[in-house]
């Protein structure tokens, strides 16, 4: 088994239960040192509780997770400095001023680099004197943003950054995350619908459905595998079974359109000749890709 | 980390998140002005009006606002109006230094002002009342230590009581009442805390507290108030029951926080 | 610089290298030039350095790059044999895509050769060039 230096992001056989039914069954993940994660899902899928239990603000119900060796429920605060949450609803209470916020990480954490929160105010247009309550929704998310990534954490648990932001700001939250991974060894695990933004910087993608991860792949090796083949001028027919393995088969009257993942095995060359037809395919972006698993292999929430 | 490096930021910050909540404590000096709206007059206050206190139950609100706001309301208005517990949790913190940055924050609101009337009371010592009905003048001057009788207001008339350094005696009572209250607030909003229907059972627990004192009268019960009583038997054991009251302040609050380090958000 | 597409169904370290390869190829990169470290180029394009370090380490084994420790990346020197290889792998999947299409269309060989020739000479006579004899 790997130690934990090596994977900062570790959870096993996680079960958990909200209000009745299990959101989370038999969930495992492992992220490696030095990656970006996406981690995609359906609405309601349970990305939120992951996070939250990555995070340490609930505990799972069976199984264990791991976060840089510690477990994030009861880690005290000597270990917590590594670790950095940005929670999809604004948390910092309305009346509070910026400073004060600022104030609080400034002390409590001996990395908190102050002129990378400078730079970062200033990027995003945040005047220390503000109320909470007065910043749009977007601006409250980017002080959550802020507040975690200032003390350079190790881990950096992002859920669903690009929620409430505009295309800019996204792209430069993105960019923020960038910089940090370039600056220093670490891990971070994003969740999010728009999967565009995975697309521009993670390395490695995860899917939730039905309470445990269906894909746990390196994006580029998922887009080097998936293919959408059209098959035309079949001699013998148009099959009537679906291939076995595959993701979503659509016929017309003349031709044939399926969705599977390669291999050595398994070309396009290599099912023209099997179906003895024409077959020529193409690569399929993330969207693509998340749609085509979720219509067919049930990616339920 | 330095400990209290951490407790003090938290502290700090918890006082950035309510503040408007300092202004409560000035609500709660209400009962020690009551000796210096008679001073100087003739009319002297009885014992129960002086030691009644309406402003108990701020200690409980303010308890219930600084140490567990959650469980005041219904869970989807935490998501909409943060209360700033999850924020705290997911900074570099002990777990256990948040629960104790505001009930420090607490204990203080709760006792600047009662502490510093009971310095105020040392340029006053003797409290002078005025009793009417005489079982309670016999009761006062028998039990409360350093009362005497006199000076007389109508000759021939025995209404009025001195008590030597009675002031310190009511601030402090003032003072040992609050700490009582707040750690069975404390204790009782954590032990609710992880219960589903926490809202509803704090809600009803206040307004009893605050409704069936009063029911006495609607029952017509004689004898001593509640208030009586409990001054009574103070007066009789004081040493033993501010050691209790600190023991329990200090016991309860730590009790609340091992119950808090477990609890999930 | 270079023109990268995230949501294309090319994964961006693919369309990234073959970008750079086709720079070596055609001679923008001439032999020994430096290349830009993998902290630079992923900041110039908003990708993740992981990218950049797994198309240098493609193209090392691929013979196109040549990683000196401590100093950088360089475009290393190759023998025409080698290069002349790697064109011919590059424009496979074109030539491919037209084959494919020809077939669907019902055109035949001698059909697109003509069509081929035709379109060098509209280019060439554009350009001036003559197609690179190594």
């Amino acid at each position: 088994m790997m130690n934990d230096d090596e994977i900062p992001i570790l959870a096993q056989n996680v079960r958990r239960a909200y209000d009745g039914p299990l959101v989370l069954r038999d969930f495992s993940l492992s992220v490696k040192k030095g990656s970006i994660y996406g981690f995609l899902g359906r609405n309601g899928s349970g990305k939120t509780t992951a996070l939250r239990m990555l995070a340490g603000l609930i505990k799972p119900g069976s199984g264990e997770v791991r976060v840089l060796g510690f477990n994030p429920f009861t880690a005290g605060a000597a270990e917590r400095q590594w670790l950095g949450y940005m929670s999809e609803k604004a948390t910092i209470p309305p009346n509070t001023r910026l400073r004060s916020v600022l104030n609080l990480g400034r002390a409590l954490y001996p990395t908190w680099d102050a002129a990378l929160v400078d730079s970062l105010l200033a990027k995003y247009g945040l005047s220390p004197r503000r109320r909470f309550a007065a910043l749009s929704q977007g601006q409250q998310r980017l002080v959550g943003f802020v507040a975690a990534i200032a003390p350079r954490p190790k881990v950096l648990l992002l859920d669903e950054p690009a929620a409430n932001l505009d295309v800019v700001a996204r792209r430069e939250i993105l960019d923020d995350v960038l910089a940090l991974i370039r600056d220093c060894e670490c891990t971070v695990l994003f969740s999010t619908h728009i999967l565009s933004d995975v697309e521009r910087v993670a390395d490695h993608i995860g899917i939730l459905s039905n309470g445990s991860l269906r894909v746990s792949e390196s994006l580029d090796s998922l887009k080097d595998s998936i293919r959408q083949v059209h098959c035309f001028g079949f001699k013998n027919g148009i099959p009537r079974e679906d291939l076995p393995g595959s993701f979503r088969t659509v016929r017309t009257r003349e031709d044939l359109t399926v969705t599977l993942r390669t291999d050595a095995t398994l070309t396009p060359e290599s099912l023209a000749q099997h179906w003895s037809c024409q077959c020529e395919s193409r690569a399929l972006g993330l969207e693509d890709i998340f749609v085509e698993l979720s219509l067919n292999q049930g990616i339920l929430p | 980390m330095n400990k209290f490096r951490q407790f003090w930021a938290i502290f700090k910050f918890q006082v950035s998140v309510n503040p408007f909540v300092i202004l409560l404590p000035l609500a709660m000096a209400m009962p020690y002005f009551i000796p210096y709206f008679y001073a100087g007059k003739d009319t002297h206050p009885d014992l129960v009006s002086l030691l009644s206190n309406a402003n108990l139950f701020f200690v409980g609100l303010i308890a219930v606002i600084l140490l567990a706001p959650e469980i005041s309301r219904y869970k989807a208005y935490n998501a909409m109006w943060p209360t700033g517990t999850e924020f705290l949790l997911t900074r570099a913190v002990d777990r256990p230094m948040v629960l104790r940055a505001r009930s420090a924050f607490f204990y203080f609101l709760i006792l600047v002002i009662p502490v510093f009337t009971l310095f105020w009371t040392l340029k006053a010592p003797d409290l002078q009342v005025r009793e009417y009905d005489k079982l309670a003048y016999e009761k006062i001057l028998d039990q409360v230590p350093g009362s005497i009788a006199g000076p007389a207001s109508h000759p021939g008339m025995a209404e009025e009581i001195t008590i030597r350094n009675g002031t310190s005696l009511v601030g402090l009572y003032h003072i040992w009442i609050y700490l009582c209250i707040a750690v069975c607030t404390e204790v009782f909003v954590y032990l609710i805390y992880p219960l589903r229907y926490r809202q509803i059972i704090l809600w009803v627990t206040f307004y009893a507290c605050v409704f069936i004192p009063s029911a006495r009268f609607v029952l017509h019960t004689n004898g001593p108030s509640l208030g009586e009583t409990v001054f009574f038997a103070y007066v009789a054991h004081q040493a033993l029951l501010w050691i209790t009251a600190i023991a329990a302040v200090i016991l309860g609050h730590l009790w609340c926080e091992r119950r808090f380090e477990r609890m999930e958000q | 610089m270079f023109l990268l597409n995230p949501t294309s169904g090319v994964p961006l370290y693919l369309q990234l290298q073959q970008q750079l390869q086709q720079r070596i190829l055609s001679g923008q990169l001439p032999d020994g030039a430096p290349l830009p470290s993998v902290r630079e180029l992923s900041a110039q394009l908003h990708i993740n350095p992981l990218t950049v370090v797994k198309v240098y380490q493609n193209l090392e084994k691929t013979g196109f790059v040549e990683t000196r420790r401590g100093i950088g990346s360089f475009v290393s020197h190759q023998s025409p044999a080698l290069r002349m290889d790697a064109r011919r792998r590059q424009i496979g999947p074109a030539i491919e895509q037209l084959v494919v299409e020809a077939l669907h269309l019902g055109l035949g060989q001698e059909e697109i050769q003509s069509l081929l020739a035709e379109k060098f000479l509209q280019y060439q006579s554009q350009s001036g060039t003559k197609p690179n004899d190594e």
